[in-house]
């Protein structure tokens, strides 16, 4: 779906540069443009860092 | 009369509907110029009457709010998203539409207790279609489990 209207970002992208180590919202506003213009998205950015890092699933790894 | 945007309660709870509508507006007339531009016309016509209905539901509750003595608070408008695909659409209008639904059950309790039936029966109304909203999105999803992405779609295509 597409989550940052202001530069047309897709959740795929914004996944993909978090899963390419963006481990915050202002890094990933640096990797893909998301969230660098009305700012709305940024919650939902930021639930999707949380979601989507690596050292996030790392943590989880040991529950699988 | 000086207006107060966040005087009761009431205003209150229907200033927070109105930043719900206002989002449904924009999301729904977002999906009809989608979907028109995937070449789904039935499906956009749909989106773009939902989109106008929720703008009838705005000017209502904007309406009984000036009503109230309150200012209409149109600055502050839900942050949204919009599917990639058709199915996505109807995954978020969903979403949107439970919210919408909750927040006005809880609208009608704080109408009730402030002693405003007048409200608490516009809002009643309200979410009769609103409920109706969730009951065609549901159907629409069901359709596209049952049918596949494929068949649904090629019903979408002539307005
Ligand atoms: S929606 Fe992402 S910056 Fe506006
Ligand atoms: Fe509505
Ligand atoms: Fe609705």
């Amino acid at each position: 779906m597409w989550i940052c209207l202001c530069e047309a970002v897709t959740s795929t992208t914004i996944r993909e540069v978090i899963e390419d180590g963006a481990a915050s919202v202002g890094a990933v506003a640096e990797a893909c443009g998301a969230g660098t213009v009305c700012g709305k998205c940024k919650r939902t950015i930021a639930v999707m860092v949380d979601q989507h890092s690596p050292a996030e699933k790392k943590r989880f790894a040991r529950w699988r | 009369m000086a207006l107060k945007s966040s005087g009761t309660p009431v205003v209150k709870a229907l200033n927070g509907l109105l930043t719900t509508e206002l989002r449904a507006i924009n999301q729904y007339f977002l999906d009809s110029k989608l979907a028109a531009h995937h070449g789904f016309e039935h499906l956009a016509e749909e989106f773009r009457k939902a989109s106008f209905e929720e703008m009838n539901d705005a000017e209502e509750l904007m309406d009984r709010i000036l009503l109230l003595g309150g200012l209409p608070n149109l600055q502050r408008v839900d942050a949204f998203a919009t599917g990639e695909s058709i199915t996505e659409q109807f995954q978020l209008a969903k979403e949107l539409e439970e919210k919408a639904v909750g927040q006005l059950k809880a609208a009608i309790v704080t109408a009730e207790k402030a002693a405003d039936p007048g409200t608490a029966t516009m809002l009643r109304e309200m979410l009769l279609e609103e409920e109706r909203q969730v009951d065609w999105i549901e159907g629409q999803l069901g359709l596209i489990t049952t049918l596949g992405d494929t068949a649904y779609l090629a019903q979408q295509i002539r307005s």
